[in-house]
């Protein structure tokens, strides 16, 4: 069985949650032969993994550096690529074109492969071309006057985008794209050519990000226009080619529904921990204590922890509430705002950032209760953590969070203190039912959150997909015969 | 950390996608729905959440490029299809951020305008540089009496040659060697612009001296020569380094010591131990910057990085012996058609002296006129619509630095012509000849930095040769330099108009 990962900005470059699942991954099936296509930055970086036996290769598809230095085609090949580029641009301004996306990027993936792609774009015919669409009347972005300044970002910004597509793509196998977005270029282009077929994984989802991510960028509205509808676009096709798009939690659906893609080719494939490495975590302490563990950041809405045990406090004085982890970059002003928040409630020292911690198990064992405060997750790891180490938890109704805990602890909803003060001091004044709670806990990570589970999943749909003919256009064959048909001749 | 990457490496603000927004989709504290007193008879409609979120997010809306963008705000910021229900009576965040999208009109705020000008000059720098391309002029007043003009050589001076054809193939190879390293400068890596400088500037001097040697003269005349290829190579060195400072202190006792020359006889040792001095020192500190050069650059030596194109050193390089030739016949015009027709009568307005004064003095304005021009084209890109508007619009500024320049080497011709002693008002067809090259040089100069190194290499060179040719040919110097520097700026001129006013030249 052979697998060629599609990853962009994480493994086997960067350390981060994706690249660890990676890794679990590669090395939960020594069986099968992986081949790696990495969207990397400069195309330098080294590895930060080691990589098993089962990785044949790894190739880069390096998007920053000085463009290819290359001839822009000239003539009939120029007009051609200039009438691909009108079209292309529509397909992304405009709705009623939406369809000339993906025929213009599967003939881009020619272009680029010759070497012609980066400097048709860079030419002066293709600015002109991007100059004259955009500002056409009926379009939206010509009402925001786009500058020639504007027209050079954009085309700078594209170029940078679509270099992926001169990497060789997979002739066999399944193609797996761990991320949507660039990872998934070289996958699209093998299923439109070799028929292989594509599997798309979304942890977080990666079209949102984007939006979120060019808000606070420097584009000019048309500049953010272009390439955010070019994301928006590659993602529609990417959901709509994927043999299977796997989620890593129903929440995430949502997106992806709404992206396009067919509802029956949405499976949920759940994130999992060894429950081995977060045994249960035996006696609670005995002061009443609510632990929290992460990254201290924002999004974990720290200050609504620090209201809801405020409330607590003023019910059980003794409570004491526990927060572990390292700050993240950037945040250290709103560390040092939620120190000042507990001062000024007059918690005092029963509020304690403990830093970094060398086993995280401890985080959850120091806790009566572990807490979740977030105000936006996708499937949070801490939680099946905690969940397996066998306590009872109270954590925010976003993302896939109410799908992992189940009936195993309490769900309140983000950004209100008084509830999930109510929660908390429920669990408090209710030992038994705490200790039922953890038991059952750590039970449904063990029946539906594992490590093991989350790769024998994918091992399955690998099987299926090399076995199953359902996607493949029509009379094409699926590799597995194929491949049979080729030893058969030799 | 890992995730979707910047599609350049500096885009965006530290911290760019991680950023969290702190919107307050939710209100804080749900208002309880007050109970209808007795005055309200017909109870109103209760007004619409949407409205008042819209007023609250309404920066956000209008500056939204799709409901998507919304919709990720709103989910980031915690808002869930629940409360979307709930709060706003809509069935999931993408219909509410939908309703959102269409009720605010875009208003298109975008990013606060970016202040920093890449091309801004530095005037100063400019007088600096102006400075450091003028004071070596004085070594050759310093050095004037080492050249024994009663003996001949190919009929020139003895020891002229040697001079002309080393300071050319330094010319030439240095200007090879600054791309080179302006090249590896601008990937960012000072190390291998260090190497190559280090490797460049020595082998540089040596071909160069070799040839003067070669060629023979009087042994003064030759270790000028040397000395002079030696303090090219170090001043490129600093040059590029953007150690003008440096050069500029190394070339403070020839400044004394002209000065010295011109008020009081001073005996040949003295002379010789001023240029001594500056030659030392620029060596001497252009060692020193290559050394600081390899001991604080970060990254190892061949780690296999592609460097600047050999083509456009080649380029570099021709346009430098090029420009070289035509400056040189500017100055020797006269001297080689002496040489070639001994029997000829002298030429009137022979004393080049003040035209190159000129020249050498405009050359700091000149750079600073490049940065304008880049400068103002590239703010052209953030105003104009049209590739045609942009045209004309870089077409007028390329005048406007032109004749600028123009006029400036036409005031400092007039002014050092009143400082130089017997030197007659410069006539009208050696100021055109003046002119022309002026507007060839510049415009060439404009083409070569904006990275049309071929075509300006190309026209440079065939004006060259021309000239060279014309010159050996016995043709009347000034004609040949009016025709040939006329055709190169005639051709220059009219290339950078169109060249220049693409936009794809000035990303």
């Amino acid at each position: 069985m052979r697998v060629t990962l599609l990853t962009e900005g994480t493994y086997p470059h960067a350390h981060g949650g994706v690249s660890v699942w990676c890794d679990q991954l590669v090395q939960g099936m020594p069986d099968v032969e992986f081949d790696i296509i990495a969207v990397t930055g400069t195309g330098a970086e080294p590895l930060a993994w080691e990589l098993p036996p089962q990785v044949r290769s790894v190739t880069t598809a390096p998007l920053w550096g000085p463009a290819d230095e290359g001839k822009p085609p000239r003539g009939r090949t120029l007009r051609r690529f200039l009438d691909a580029y009108e079209r292309f641009l529509h397909s992304i301004l405009d709705p009623v074109y939406a369809s000339h996306f993906a025929t213009e990027l599967y003939g881009f993936a020619d272009f680029a492969r010759r070497g012609l792609l980066s400097p048709a774009l860079r030419s002066e015919p293709a600015l002109r071309t991007l100059q004259q669409v955009w500002t056409r009347a009926y379009l939206s972005t010509a009402a925001a006057q786009p500058t020639l300044h504007d027209a050079l970002h954009a085309t700078d910004l594209l170029e940078h985008a679509l270099r992926p597509l001169s990497v060789e793509p997979p002739h066999d196998g399944v193609a797996h794209a761990v991320s949507g977005g660039l990872a998934a270029l070289p996958g699209l282009i093998a299923s439109q050519q070799f028929a292989v077929p594509f599997l798309l994984t979304e942890h977080g989802i990666y079209l949102r990000e984007r939006y979120l991510g060019y808000r606070t960028g420097p584009y000019r509205w048309p500049v953010k226009a272009l390439v955010l509808g070019f994301y928006r676009m590659l993602a529609e096709e990417s959901y709509s080619r994927a043999a299977l798009v796997t989620p890593g939690n129903r929440y995430n659906r949502r997106w992806e529904e709404r992206g396009g893609t067919p509802p029956d080719n949405i499976r949920t494939v759940y994130n999992g921990v060894d429950p081995d490495l977060f045994p249960a975590a035996g006696p609670e302490p005995s002061v009443p204590t609510l632990s929290w563990a992460g990254r201290v950041d924002p999004i974990k809405d720290l200050e609504t922890l620090i209201r809801a045990f405020a409330l607590v406090k003023a019910e059980i004085p003794d409570a004491r509430l526990r927060m572990f982890g390292g700050t993240a970059r950037g945040a250290e002003g709103y560390r040092d705002g939620c120190v000042a928040l507990a001062a000024e409630l007059g918690l005092g020292d029963s509020v304690v950032f403990e830093g970094r911690v060398e086993e995280i198990q401890d985080a959850y064992a120091a806790g009566n209760i572990v807490m979740l405060s977030s105000i936006s997750e996708g499937f949070p790891f801490t939680l099946i953590e905690a969940m397996s180490s066998g306590r009872a938890t109270v954590s925010t109704d976003v993302g896939g969070v109410r799908e992992a805990v189940g009936e195993t602890g309490l769900v309140v909803p983000p950004r209100e203190p008084e509830p999930m003060a109510r929660a908390a001091l429920e669990l408090l004044r209710d030992p038994a039912r705490r200790a039922a709670m953890g038991e059952a806990a750590r039970l449904r990570v063990i029946e539906q959150f594992t490590l093991r589970q989350n790769i024998d999943g994918f091992r399955n749909i690998y099987t299926e997909l090399l076995g199953e003919p359902r996607w493949l256009p029509h009379g094409v064959a699926p590799v597995a015969e194929r491949a049979t048909a080729a030893e058969g001749a030799a | 950390m890992s995730g979707p990457l910047r599609l350049v490496p500096d885009e965006g603000t530290p911290g760019w996608a991680e950023e969290t927004m702190r919107l307050r989709t939710i209100p804080q504290r749900r208002k309880r729905p007050r109970l209808g007193t007795a005055a309200d008879t017909y109870p109103e409609l209760s007004p619409d959440p949407l409205d008042e979120l819209a007023d609250r997010l309404a920066d956000l809306c209008a500056d939204a490029v799709h409901p998507y963008e919304i919709a990720a705000f709103l989910e980031s910021d915690g808002l869930t299809d629940e409360q979307a229900a709930l709060t706003y009576g809509r069935p999931d965040s993408f219909t509410l951020a939908e309703e959102l999208f269409a009720k605010v009109a875009r208003r298109y705020p975008g990013p606060a305008p970016v202040v920093t000008d890449p091309w801004r000059a530095d005037p100063w720098r400019c007088v600096l540089r102006g400075l450091v391309f003028a004071l070596p002029g004085l070594g050759y007043l310093l050095g004037a009496d080492l050249f024994a003009t009663q003996r001949e050589r190919f009929g020139l001076p003895s020891g002229m040659a040697a001079m002309a054809a080393a300071t050319l193939l330094s010319w030439a190879w240095n200007q090879a060697l600054a791309h080179r390293a302006y090249g590896w400068l601008s990937r960012a890596d000072r190390g291998a612009a260090g190497r190559a400088l280090t490797l460049g500037a020595p082998l540089g001097a040596l071909v160069a001296a070799s040839t003067g040697w070669l060629l023979g003269g009087p042994l003064a005349a030759l270790l000028f020569t040397i000395g002079q290829s030696g303090y090219l190579g170090a001043a490129t060195v600093l040059l590029v380094l953007g150690r003008e400072k440096l050069l500029l202190a190394a070339l403070t006792p020839s400044a004394l010591g002209a000065g010295l020359v011109y008020l009081v006889e001073v005996p040949s040792l003295v002379r010789w131990a001023v240029l001594l001095a500056t030659l030392l020192g620029a060596v001497g500190l252009a060692c020193w910057e290559l050394w600081r050069c390899a001991h604080g650059s970060e990254k190892p030596a061949g780690d296999g990085a592609e460097g600047p194109a050999w083509t456009g050193t080649a380029a570099a390089g021709l346009f430098g012996l090029a420009v070289g030739t035509l400056t040189m016949i500017a100055g020797l015009g006269a001297t080689l058609h002496h040489a070639v027709r001994p029997a000829a009568a002298p030429l009137d307005g022979s004393n080049t002296g003040p035209a190159l004064v000129a020249l050498t003095l405009s050359l700091g304005l000149a750079e600073w006129l490049l940065y304008r021009y880049r400068s103002l084209a590239t703010s052209a890109l953030g105003t104009t619509h049209s590739p045609g508007a942009f045209r004309r619009r870089t077409g007028l500024v390329l005048a406007a630095c032109l004749l600028g320049y123009l006029a400036a080497v036409t005031a400092l011709d007039l002014a050092s012509t009143l400082i130089w002693a017997h030197a007659h008002l410069i006539g009208a067809a050696q100021l055109a000849a003046l002119l022309l090259l002026a507007a060839a040089l510049w415009t060439a100069l404009l083409m070569q930095a904006l990275g049309v190194a071929w075509r300006t290499a190309g026209l440079c060179l065939a004006a060259a040769g021309f000239e060279s040719v014309a010159i050996l040919a016995g043709g009347d110097p000034l004609r040949v330099q009016l025709y040939g520097c006329g055709a190169a700026a005639v051709l220059l001129v009219p290339t950078a108009f169109f060249v220049l006013g693409r936009t794809t030249r000035h990303r």
